[in-house]
This record gives C-alpha cells, structure tokens and sequence, in this order.
C-alpha cells in the first residue's frame, strides 16, 4: 500500500520444528496506531523481533518501502523499539544511556529532555540505571524508543510495570507523536488502553493472524445493552420479556439493544407497570469482549 | 560504523573498571620494580625491565576480562537489541567492539610502557644502559624491550581472538571473563607443555599454544630448537590464527538471533 509505512507479508518464522509464525500479512498506515492482540504465546513478540531483523524469518518485510533483511537494513534507522525487557546499562545514568542511543545533532539535549519530560523521568535522569525501578527502567526503555523521533515505533507492553500516572503520561505522549505523523506498532494485554488509543487491530492467534481490522469496526461489531437498576428486578423482568425485549442478565438487570429497540420505549414499557427505576447507564461491548469472542470463534472452528 | 565506535567508547569511558584497571597497571608495574631494587642481589634488573616487570601478563588478564565482558554483558543487560536495531549489521557491530578493545588494549601498553620507562630512572638497581646488548642475544636492550613487549601484544591478541569467538555463547559478563581468565592460565601451563609434543610430531609446532611462546622465544635464543619455530615464522602463525579467529567469531556473531 502507497501510504504504508510498515508492511508484512508472508512472514513465516520457526524454532527449529516448532512453526510459530505462519504466513502472517499486515499493514502499518503512516499516522496509525496499530494494536496487536493475542494470547500468550501467540507469535505478537515474534512478529516485532522479525520486523526489526532481530531473527531469521521468511517472507518480506518493508519498512518506508525498503525490504528489510537479516543484516541488510538500513531503514531501522528510522525506527524505534522496545521489544520485551528494555536493554539498559545499569553502570550508566539514564541520561547517558539516552545520550548514548540519541542521534549527535543540534537537537540531541532538546530531544532529550523533551521525552524525559513527557515521560516524567527528569528528576531521576542523572541517576545510575542500576538504582531505577522496574517502572523506571521501562519509562527510560520507551523514552530510548522515541528519543530519534523515529517514524515507525514498535512497543511490546509498553505498559508493563507502570502506575496509573505513567500510563496516563505514555498515552498522551503517543496521542502527541501520533499527530505529529509516527506510526505506533503496540502490542498490550492491557486491552482497554490499546482501545483508546490504537486505530488499527490486528489479531494473532497460534501464529496466525486472524482479523486486520480497524478499531471502530470492532467497537461497531460489539453488542450493546441496556444496565437498570430497580430494587423490582422479578417483575421488571418479566415485563421486559413479555413485551419482547432481550433480558441477558437479572443482577443487575441488563437488555440487549437491537437495532429497533428505544430505550425511551422500554422504560416507558416498565414505568407504566409502576416499576420504580433508580438507576439507567448504557454499557457497550469493548476490545476485550471482541477479543475473547475471536478466540472462542477460533476454538469451535478447530473443534 | 564511527557511530558503533563511538559508542563503545563511550561505554567504556564511563565504566570505573576502565580506570581502576590503568591504575592496577602503574601499581603492578611500579611495585615489581620495587620489589625488584630490593631483591637487587638476586635478580637481573635488566630482564625484568625487558619484560615490563610482568605487566603483559597483568594487562592480558585485564584485557581477557573486558573482551570477554564487552558481549556478554549485552546479552546479560538484555541492550543487544539495541545495538543489532540500528542501521548497522552484526558483523559492523563485532568490528566495532574489537577496535575499541584494540584501543583500550594500546592504551593499556602505551601506559605500561611509560611505567617501565619512568622506572628506569626511579631505583638505583636500573641504572644500566639501554644501548648495552641484552645478554645472550645479538641485540641491544632497548630493542629486545619493544620487541618482546611487541610480541606480547601479539600473543596477546592471539587469545583475545579465541575470546572473541568464545563469548558470543556465553550470556553473563562474569561468567565470560571467568572462564576466560582460568582459560588462559591452564592453556599457558599446556603451552609449555606442547613442546614436547611437537618433538615427537613435527606437525604439531602449528598449533595455537606453542605459538605463545614468541614473546620468550625472542630473549631466550635458544628456544627455536624447541617450538621447531622461527621469529618470523612465529609472527606469522599468531597473524594467521588471530584473523582465522577472528573470522569465525564474526561468522557466528553474524548469524546470532537475539
């Protein structure tokens, strides 16, 4: 694709006779974050080691339009990365191991202390590695990733061993850097920050990827319901039923919405039989419901 | 390629151990030589002044240590990645860390040869002449001194190769540069050792250990009739093996996932 700035296509990878990759194929548009989802062993890590020729692999990967290779590949230049654990060296300060990786421009100690800043890691900058935190260290491991203000960022749980605050700090530095044109390549567990922020999905599984997708299709895809809370749980049920609705869950008493269903219509149909309401919230299918239903769709095809 | 360079020195000029070993060199040096004036009535001070009062084996232990270090702690601190994600190949990154080993070492024999040269002047026991020839030798001492001490290097980079090539399997820095260390004094022992061997086979006088023998071979005249070796032959077996090493340590590091 012309506005690609990551593609991969065919990308097989084995441990000896272990397949893990198979025939995986996807797009990083310029500007997009791009969340990559799966299980546990699924193959996420191993795709991110393939893109940045850190193992042998088959298939083609093209980075800025320039196929990458094993020990040919120039184009990293332009790509930043924290893949598993951040590589730090406990002798050196933080600002040493930043200065160390930082690109010797005009900008260098600008650059610096702009993804310091952003990243909350200014006080404890001078401070051997070696003292730092596992939050810490990880904030410093994504502070090297974007210190180049690389075009492509591939980041394996970035948010790994950090607090709310840090979390906080990293979503809206990548929010930042995403307007500005980076394109985020993200693996998480974490399923409910990707959704905030990734446009893109694409879901792996034993190796396979098994939907390229984009966020909003997801969230569009997700089933919505109806949350009422009302101390006449029975009875409203009933009520609901008789008149057609889909009752899911008594405690708290949950309605599926389908398309034709008003929601001013069902608490009419309540109020009129003299059901006191306390309480109405909307409750919408997420990426983690999205998800675990791709893995259960998966399991009963295998089954 | 500079930029690798770059940044292996960088590491290593940061690194305290950088210096407290240039520090240990003076002390050693400078101590051996006074040990040296002291035992005047037994010792000749002008073979312990050739032979930089040890420091070439102080330096190798040193130098076997760091090489061994300077991959395996990237693997250790988990920052090969790091390296191996720029825009350089594996091969450049290797090539990057043998020059900065290759510096440090000369550093490391540039200051031990200052050492020996100030304590010619320091103890009243090294008051010889530097133009007298060296005894059993056609040379004079100051030559035989930059020879051996030349020859040391060499030998000396004759093991950092198989260092090299060694710790590309290991994944801690301490792990390496022990093996490392204990490697080298069991292979000087069976250096040693070899020449009997190459007695009986005359083949044998190739191999890697017997040509650890040049730095004594070129004060002591008559060892050639042992290692069944010339000076130049010797000089030319330890270039030849340093490289093939060196080759096969860049050809696996080339392959290596991380």
């Amino acid at each position: 694709m012309e506005n690609s700035v990551l593609s991969v296509r065919h990308l097989t990878k084995a441990y000896g006779h272990r397949q893990v990759l198979h025939n995986v194929n996807f797009d990083c548009q310029r500007g997009h974050v791009v969340g990559l989802v799966g299980a546990n062993g699924a193959g996420k890590t191993t795709i991110m080691k393939a893109v940045l020729n850190l193992v042998k692999f088959q298939g083609v990967v093209t980075i800025n339009g320039q196929r990458v290779g094993f020990n040919h590949h120039r184009e990293l230049t332009h790509v930043g990365s924290l893949v598993e654990a951040p590589g730090l060296y406990p002798y050196l300060t933080g600002r040493a191991n930043l200065e160390l990786f930082a690109d010797a421009t005009a900008t260098q100690a600008q650059r610096i202390q702009e993804v310091s800043r952003a990243l909350e890691i200014e006080t404890v900058l001078d401070c051997d590695v070696k003292t730092y935190s596992v939050g810490l260290k990880q904030k410093l491991g994504i502070a090297l990733a974007l210190v180049n203000q690389p075009s492509l960022v591939i980041l394996d749980e970035p948010m790994k061993g950090l607090d709310p605050q840090a979390t906080k700090a990293l979503r809206e530095l990548i929010v930042k850097r995403q307007a500005a044109g980076t394109t985020f390549l993200i693996s998480s567990h974490i399923l409910d920050e990707l959704q905030r922020i990734a446009e893109d999905l694409v879901v792996i599984n034993q190796g396979r990827v098994i939907c390229n997708t984009s966020m909003r299709e997801v969230l569009a895809q997700n089933q919505h319901f109806l949350v009422i809370k009302t101390l006449q749980e029975d009875q409203a049920v009933s009520i609901l039923r008789i008149a057609g609705y889909r009752v899911v869950a008594r405690h708290p008493l949950r309605v599926k919405l389908r398309g034709k269903d008003v929601v001013a219509q069902i608490l009419r149909t309540l109020t009129d039989h003299n059901i006191m309401i306390d309480d109405v919230r909307h409750e919408d299918g997420d990426l983690e419901q999205f998800f675990l239903h791709m893995l259960d769709q998966q399991e009963a095809q295998h089954a | 390629m500079l930029r690798l360079y770059r940044q292996e020195m960088f590491k290593l000029l940061r690194h305290r151990g950088t210096y407290f070993c240039l520090v240990l060199v003076i002390l050693q040096n400078i101590g051996c030589a006074w040990l040296s004036d002291l035992y005047r009535q037994t010792t000749r001070t002008s073979d312990l002044w050739v032979a930089n009062f040890a420091s070439p084996w102080l330096i190798t232990v040193i130098m076997i240590a760091a090489t061994a270090t300077t991959i395996a702690s990237e693997v250790e601190f988990n920052t090969l990645k790091d390296l191996v994600t720029q825009a350089y190949s594996r091969e450049q990154v290797l090539i990057s860390k043998w020059l900065t080993m290759l510096t440090y070492s000369v550093v490391l024999y540039a200051v031990m040869l200052g050492t020996t040269f100030i304590n010619k002047f320091m103890w009243p026991s090294n008051q010889f002449a530097v133009t007298a020839s060296f005894p059993g030798t056609p040379s004079l001492i100051w030559q035989v001194w930059l020879a051996s001490t030349a020859a040391n290097f060499m030998t000396m980079w004759l093991l950092l190769s198989v260092v090299f090539l060694l710790a590309v399997k290991f994944k801690r820095g301490v792990t390496a540069a022990s093996v490392g260390v204990v490697g080298y004094v069991i292979l000087l022992g069976l250096s040693r050792m070899t020449t009997q061997a190459v007695d009986k086979w005359e083949f044998l006088k190739w191999n890697p250990l017997n040509l650890l023998n040049y730095p004594v071979q070129l004060i002591t005249i008559w060892l050639p009739k042992v290692t069944h070796l010339t000076n130049n032959q010797m000089f030319i077996g330890n270039l030849g093996y340093i490289l093939v090493f060196l080759g096969l340590g860049l050809y696996f590091f080339g392959k290596r996932e991380v």
